[in-house]
């Protein structure tokens, strides 16, 4: 009845290990993707982001990872019942009883109430519960990730409030499934024993007997006719045919359904932002005496002797004082060292009838004069 | 089970780097950076004339002379007429009259008559040129408005952009604490329309109506010498921090019954988060996400309780529909209007977080104590002497 024990166990075969690494790479990016947009202060957040590229590069790695994630699920899935139905494999994942007998004596045991372990069969319930954790967890995330992705079409048919309520639920979900992750899953396979079976596909038989010692006893399954195999596959591609594509179709609906939320840009309301108002008007000027309209209006109408009576003594054509000729109105506009002598149409800004007003300037002009000169510039200063 | 041979091992030793590879993959094919460098504007800078001076080479008395003139109107070749003249009491009563200081401590170039030539093409000429007379004392203005957009556009050539004297006017200027009410009206010379907008809004009909110096004026948001808007690179990104100095503020707030948790409330939810991580990673970043004045309007705010507001109940959801147009009617209702979620206000929300608040160090608390009391037992814990023994001895 004996045959030599081997000295290892196949315990995930390649299938199972490429299924472990996408899961655990699309979990590890989820996460690294994730994280920081819950903990968006933290500058190590900002530091992540911007190494990835920047938050919205960030949320396309989250959605694409997200992708990978489902896909997976849909090939476990499959692969499971394919197992359970067709090739009537043990459901070992499923929990029962025992588990909680189990961790109970474990923990005992931890304490130094018992003196064994308890003896655990192909799936220890500590594997059973990060299996179900992640089972758990991934249904959470799925559908609280719908809501974020989608969040119009999730409020066309559930009340908006449950918007905010799945952000909640995805970052409490995301916080606990890491840190179980970190707390369970790395203490179990790296610190507890360094467990190489997700990389080697094997246990060694020290292992199989120390952590799964019952599951060296299970019986092998039963041969079943070929015929009676057919039939169960048949009728399993057509089970697993129909929910695998309504899976496919959700997903592309989950990633189609809606671009609003990404994709729209508010129109920016277009003002001029230079409307000036209109400027004050300058006050009014002086009115100029009637009496001294009279005096003349023109260079030629008496405002020229004026000039040449009262200025021509000094500012005459040859070498003038401050080389200015005022006995003719060309020499007034050309003006000397200090400018023009007259600026047309501005009385005020005149020289000829600013410097005379200076207690050091010999010549004066009678109020009558200075009217007369300042009405005539006013008007443009004309010759006749 | 039977083990199989080497090969199978190697194949599987090779999937993890492979794996890796694929999602670094994923990280590389997206990291292109879209960080801009800063443009840094090369300002020529106004020329800085002596403040204060000892030697008065005239006397006001003397300008003033001629300047008291109203006919004091220089033509100028755009055809535009610049007044000369100056109002001895205006000018006496002004901040700087007070104080004593005469026409030439300004007008600098000015050492008496007749004056030297000058080259102005009009009235804005002017008014530039003789901001180098304020730059002389106020230097510290001067380099804030260097750093500000009046100061940039007039660089670029606009010569409508406002310098020192547009806004604060030149013998006539008042002290800053006589004029906080006034200082709309000195944007408004320039930017009616925006003005217009602002005085009917809830900040501007608080200020211009009531003198209310509690709400903000222009440069409360824009900044005053070192001035900012829109079409700089993270005016748009930073602008939430603009409102929150004042809606965070406790006991500003407190005085009109305003909820102080608006900001807060903003950046927990999804908008206001991307806009903390824009304004962290990429300020200059063009964004989609909206800010405050997005929902609640510019110039134009209203209070939320007002029936023009773009976020009282019966508006938010055309609100929303600016970027979400394909939003319907329960649409808005994933907003939770500024309020933290309670057992009164948002329940479902309030709910998932009290859950997860004790499922979280729940789950977490049972893995810890097997794995540390595993650890314990495992590494730590030595068995005493007797107990060894019997325990041998039942083996």
């Amino acid at each position: 009845m004996t045959t030599t024990a081997p000295e290892k166990y196949l315990r995930f075969p390649l299938i199972r290990r490429i299924e472990h690494w996408l899961n655990g790479g699309a979990f590890i990016m989820l996460a690294l993707t994730g994280l920081p947009q819950k903990f968006f202060a933290s500058p190590i957040a900002i530091s992540l982001i911007t190494f990835l590229g920047g938050i919205e590069r960030v949320r396309i790695i989250h959605r694409i990872s997200a992708v990978v994630l489902a896909l997976v699920a849909i090939w476990h899935f499959g692969y499971n019942i394919y197992l359970w139905y067709v090739e009537r494999k043990n459901p070992s994942m499923l929990p029962t009883t025992q588990d909680g007998f189990n961790a109970l004596k474990t923990l005992k045991y931890n304490l130094g109430f018992e003196k064994e372990r308890p003896q655990q069969g192909y799936y220890t319930f500590e594997e059973k519960m990060e299996y179900w954790a992640l089972i758990w967890g991934t249904l959470v995330m799925v559908v609280s990730g719908f809501f974020l992705w989608n969040p119009i079409t999730a409020a066309h048919y559930l009340p908006g409030e449950w918007i905010p309520a799945a952000k909640a639920a995805h970052g409490g979900e995301a916080l606990l499934a890491v840190l179980a992750i970190i707390i369970w899953h790395m203490y179990h396979v790296f610190i507890r024993t360094f467990n190489k079976s997700m990389y080697t596909g094997y246990l060694s038989r020290e292992e199989m007997e120390h952590e799964h010692p019952l599951a060296l006893y299970e019986a092998a399954p039963v041969k079943v006719e070929p015929a009676v195999l057919k039939q169960r596959k048949t009728r399993f591609w057509i089970g697993y045919g129909i929910v695998a594509t309504l899976w496919l179709v959700g997903v592309v609906w989950f990633v189609t359904s809606e671009k609003t939320a990404i994709s729209a840009v508010p129109e920016p309301d277009v003002i001029e932002p230079y409307t000036p108002l209109t400027p004050t008007p300058l006050p009014p000027q002086a009115a100029i005496p009637e009496a001294a309209l009279r005096y003349g209006t023109t260079w030629e109408d008496n405002i020229g002797t004026i000039f040449v009576s009262k200025c021509g003594d000094c500012h005459h054509p040859n070498d003038g004082q401050g080389d200015l000729d005022l006995t003719s109105l060309a020499g007034a506009l050309k003006g000397g060292k200090s400018g023009p002598a007259i600026v047309p149409g501005a009385p005020g800004v005149s020289i000829v009838l600013i410097w005379p007003t200076f207690e050091d300037h010999p010549g004066k002009l009678s109020p009558a004069e200075y009217g007369a000169i300042q009405a005539w510039i006013r008007s443009g200063a004309p010759e006749k | 089970m039977i083990s199989s041979p080497t090969k199978r091992r190697f194949t599987g030793l090779l999937l993890v780097p492979i794996i890796i590879l694929g999602f670094t993959l994923l990280i590389l094919i997206g990291r292109s950076n879209p960080a801009r460098a800063a443009s840094a504007l090369d300002q020529p800078q106004l020329q800085s004339t002596p403040g204060a001076i000892d030697f008065v080479p005239m006397s006001d008395d003397q300008c003033l002379e001629c300047h008291k003139n109203t006919d004091m109107i220089l033509p100028l070749p755009s055809g535009e007429e610049l007044s000369l003249q100056v109002d001895r009491i205006e000018y006496r009563t002004s901040v700087h009259g007070r104080k004593g200081y005469s026409c030439v401590q300004c007008h600098t170039d000015i050492t008496g008559f007749p004056h030297p030539a000058q080259n102005f093409q009009d009235t804005r000429d002017v008014t530039i040129y003789m901001a180098q007379a304020c730059a002389g004392c106020h230097d510290q203005e001067a380099a804030d408005y260097h750093a500000g957009t009046h100061s940039s556009l007039l660089a670029e050539g606009n010569k409508d952009s406002a310098t020192c004297a547009d806004c604060h006017g030149s013998h006539t200027i008042r002290e800053f604490s006589n004029t906080r009410t006034r200082i709309a009206a000195a944007c408004q010379q320039c930017h009616s329309e925006i003005y217009d907008l602002y005085k009917d809004s809830v900040h501007g009909e608080a200020l211009i109506d009531e003198f209310n110096a509690d709400v903000p004026a222009c440069v409360d948001c824009h900044g005053n010498h070192n001035n900012s808007g829109p079409t700089q690179d993270g005016f748009r990104v930073d602008s939430p921090l603009i409102c929150a100095k004042c809606h965070a503020n406790e006991q500003l707030m407190s005085k009109y019954d305003i909820n102080t948790h608006v900001f807060d409330t903003y950046v927990s939810d999804f908008h206001g988060t991307t806009i903390v991580i824009f304004e962290k990673t990429t300020p200059d970043q063009e964004t989609n996400k909206p800010v405050c004045i997005d929902c609640h309007g510019v110039h134009n705010i209203k209070s939320p309780k007002d029936t023009g507001s773009t976020v009282i109940q019966q508006n938010l959801l055309a609100t929303c529909q600016k970027c979400h147009p394909d939003a319907d009617n329960k649409f808005s209702a994933a907003w939770l209007s500024h309020y933290q979620p309670s057992l009164e206000e948002h329940p479902t929300v309030y709910l998932v977080g009290l859950f997860y608040r004790f499922f979280i160090p729940g789950t977490l608390g049972i893995m810890a104590l097997f794995v540390v009391t595993d650890f314990w037992r495992t590494r730590i814990y030595k068995p005493k002497k007797h107990e060894e023994e019997k325990h041998g001895g039942q083996e």
